[in-house]
């Protein structure tokens, strides 16, 4: 109904100019061809619009926020006809709508806010959104909005001044409306074209739309369509000069005026009065220019009225305002309980997790404490077992050294019975042998007395041998290197390996003891490779530095797998050795490749 | 006639000595000593032609007796007679003086003809002792004299090819899980081998005899 009034109260304004009742029309036609979309029809009261933006507000509803403050901007627009606040508030809804991406929203709001910013003399940049916003409509199909964007840019036309271009868009206003079959819409299209018309001074055509108008509304029961459509029809008869038709309709127009108080009442009367003075029917013609001066003075008061109804309204938009801040507050104050509800979760959420965290750290400290307590008893453990085992093998050092050194007493007594007394015993039996057959020369020729004394020379000798690998004589007398040397020197013979003795530095000052396993190590090794390792060559080395005494005997033979090796007799006895003197065993060995190994012997 | 002093620990060895050589009309057993002090005491009052020394004195070794007795009276013509086929033995008693070494076991025959050479003025080898002593010299290589490459060992190869390739000792010790004592030695024997005085003079001697080459 508002908008109805103010249709009517833009007509009372531009009654007399009928293209610009055009623009009014098209103006005021838009709220009423304003398509279904949920909200923006809604003709919501000064509270309603507050609950809505409230609402929005407290809820975070982005949505309804963008369409509070686009009611709200239409509503105050409508209200106290400050288009310069309706614009801030269109602005700040357009915002809004882009945050929910209903683009058919954001569209619509932005076509109406470039509306208002055309007035702000940005023509251009108004123009460009509502094209887009059209072009948008005209994708997606939907013809109301689009006819809205259409009516919105032809008003926005001409108001620049560009008739051609507004009738241009009025043009694809009307024919879009005709498509749609919505009685108020096309109402609003039939007047259109019969203002266009009347504009054009097309007066015929412009009754039959007129006629057309005044059916529909009729039909559809608008009183205040059929009003206008009679008071036109009438206008145009009087351009027409048909009296008659012109009196018919006006006097019709008078009837269905809506109220007492209306402007085309005072208009019809106006034309009544001066058809009727035409038609000289004086008395019938005052009657009505009274009627029209009683009139136009009730509507000169009822314009103060209204004016000062207007400032009473602006009045009480301040008090809105005010309670809109009011409102505000109100709204700050929710948010910051809420703030502080926020807070306090937080707040609770911090403790809980500082709980958590501590009970983590509470747990990850004991665990590592038992962890910690585990590896210290299991050092512990490892301590006293390297104790075990530096204790055992203390005394078993000691047992090996009482047993090597026992064998070493042994072997010297072994060996010197054998080389003095049985070697000497030996000899002397050789000599007397030898002395006999030189008395005796037929015993010579006696092939028992030849083997008997080959057997003999053969023992000799294998006693020699056996003397001289349990004592080393020459070790005690010329030291390790020339014992090593004989030792080498000894093995000699068909099918024996070549022995290279190779020596470097002196050692002349290396301890008894030392040398003499040594020795024995180097005797061993030498044993094992003429033994079993069927080699053509074996290198015995020994190389004196400051610290250390390296002991090696390496040979091409077949060579072997140590580990499978390591337990055998002869190298657990050689490991003993090692051991006792401290040194480092290394053996290289593999099937094939000969063996090396090498013994290092520190030296204090 | 040729006078012979017999110095034998040994009393049956000793006798059985002295009744073969006995046997032989140009040899007389001047005198007979069992011990090192006894022998030292007696050769120079006695003054034999051929003295026949036994190693293994209980007292003192032949190898002292020797060196005494060669500056005391060096007319005195020394048989080493012995059990030892060793060349330390062989060598240190000829080095201290004695020209004859004979092991205990020859024959007759050859003792006699011992005796006689170096009564004579010449030396005296039983052939065991020679191929001993030849022995010994083919197979004691001198560092650095050698005409030809000289024997390096598996693990020395390895050592000089980590020296070729410039790493330091600790590095091919802990390559070779060996300790850097050990690869020290590894680097003198190989210092030593090819006669060299340092890395450059190993790597050197290394290419020379394309050690590394197999």
């Amino acid at each position: 109904m508002e908008d109805i009034k103010r249709l009517s109260s833009i007509n009372r304004l531009h009654v007399a100019l009928a293209c610009r009742i055009g623009i009014a029309f098209i103006l005021l036609v838009t709220p009423l061809v304003l398509p279904a979309q949920e909200g923006f029809e809604d003709r919501l009261k000064f509270t309603e619009i507050q609950d809505l933006l409230g609402e929005g507000i407290a809820k975070r509803d982005v949505r309804k926020q963008a369409l509070g403050w686009y009611l709200w901007a239409i509503y105050r627009e409508n209200e106290t006809a400050n288009r310069d606040s309706a614009f801030q508030y269109l602005a700040r809804s357009v915002d809004l709508f882009a945050k929910t991406k209903d683009t058919v929203a954001y569209q619509r709001a932005r076509a109406e806010l470039a509306t208002r910013l055309s007035e702000r003399g940005k023509a251009d940049e108004a123009l460009k959104m509502q094209q887009e916003a059209l072009d948008y409509f005209r994708k997606t199909g939907n013809n109301r909005l689009e006819i809205l964007v259409l009516a919105q840019m032809a008003r926005v036309y001409q108001m620049q001044g560009d008739t051609a271009q507004a009738q241009v868009m009025k043009k694809a206003f009307r024919d879009k409306g005709r498509l749609l079959k919505d009685t108020l819409l096309l109402i609003n299209v039939f007047m259109d074209e019969v203002v266009q018309l009347q504009a054009s001074q097309e007066y015929r055509n412009a009754i039959s739309f007129a006629f057309r108008v005044l059916e529909l509304a009729q039909q559809s029961r608008r009183q205040e369509f059929v009003n206008w459509a009679e008071y036109n029809i009438g206008l145009l008869y009087v351009q027409q000069n048909d009296k008659q038709m012109a009196l018919r309709f006006l006097r019709r127009a008078e009837r269905s005026a809506t109220t007492a108080y209306d402007p085309i009442r005072r208009d019809v009367y106006r034309h009544l009065s001066s058809i009727y003075s035409e038609m000289d029917s004086l008395s019938q013609a005052l009657e009505y220019a009274r009627r029209y001066i009683e009139l136009g003075d009730t509507l000169l008061n009822r314009d103060r009225l209204a004016i000062s109804h207007r400032l009473a309204i602006q009045f009480s938009e301040k008090e809105r305002s005010r309670e809109m801040a009011v409102m505000s507050k109100e709204i700050a104050a929710i948010e910051a309980a809420q703030k502080e509800q926020r807070n306090f979760f937080y707040a609770i959420l911090l403790f809980f997790g500082a709980i958590i965290l501590a009970m983590f750290f509470i747990v990850r400290d004991y665990r590592h404490r038992l962890y910690t307590n585990r590896v210290i008893a299991e050092q512990n453990e490892k301590i006293n077992l390297q104790t075990i085992q530096q204790l055992e093998d203390a005394l078993r050092i000691e047992s090996m050294q009482s047993m090597l050194e026992g064998q070493e007493s042994e072997r010297r007594r072994v060996a010197h019975d054998l080389h003095d007394s049985l070697g000497g015993l030996l000899a002397v039996t050789k000599m007397r042998l030898d002395n006999l057959s030189g008395k005796i020369p037929e015993l010579d020729k006696n092939e028992e007395f030849g083997k008997i004394k080959d057997l003999l020379d053969d023992t000799i000798t294998e006693t020699r041998q056996i003397s001289q690998n349990l004592q080393p004589g020459s070790l005690h007398q010329f030291g390790l290197m020339k014992a090593v040397r004989d030792l080498t020197t000894r093995v000699r013979g068909e099918g024996v390996p070549v022995i290279d003795f190779q020596h470097f530095g002196s050692f002349t000052d290396i301890d008894h003891t030392v040398a003499l396993n040594c020795y024995r190590i180097i005797q061993e090794l030498l044993q094992n490779s003429l033994k079993h390792a069927r080699a053509t060559e074996i290198l015995v080395q020994l190389t004196r530095t400051d610290g250390e005494l390296a002991l090696l005997v390496e040979d091409n033979g077949v060579g072997y797998d140590p580990e499978t090796v390591k337990k055998g007799m002869g190298t657990g006895n050689l490991s003993q050795r090692v051991q006792f003197i401290k040194g480092d065993i290394n053996i290289q060995s593999a099937a094939g490749q000969g063996t090396s190994t090498m013994v290092t012997v520190p030296l204090n | 006639m040729i006078r012979i002093f017999i110095a034998d620990d040994h009393v049956m060895f000793a006798e059985g000595l002295e009744s073969m050589l006995a046997d032989e009309p140009d040899f007389e057993i001047c005198g007979r000593a069992r011990n090192a002090a006894d022998t030292i005491k007696e050769v120079p009052r006695l003054l034999p032609d051929v003295l026949l020394l036994d190693i293994n004195l209980p007292d003192q070794s032949g190898l002292d007796v020797c060196k005494k007795l060669r500056t005391d009276t060096p007319d005195v013509k020394i048989l080493a007679l012995s059990m030892h086929n060793d060349e330390s033995y062989i060598s240190a008693m000829l080095s201290l003086g004695a020209q004859g070494y004979v092991l205990k076991n020859t024959g007759k025959v050859e003792l006699c003809t011992a005796i006689r050479a170096l009564a004579e003025g010449k030396t005296y080898f039983t052939q065991e002792v020679t191929d001993t002593m030849m022995q010994s010299l083919m197979r004691e290589r001198k560092a650095g004299v050698a005409k030809e490459p000289p024997k390096i060992s598996r693990r020395e190869k390895e050592v000089l090819k980590l020296i070729m390739d410039e790493q330091t000792t600790q590095e091919i010790a802990k390559h070779l899980f060996l300790s850097e004592k050990t690869v020290e030695s590894h680097r003198a024997a190989l210092l030593a081998k090819l006669g060299a005085r340092n890395t450059a003079g190993l790597v050197k001697a290394a290419l020379q005899w394309k050690i590394l080459n197999d």
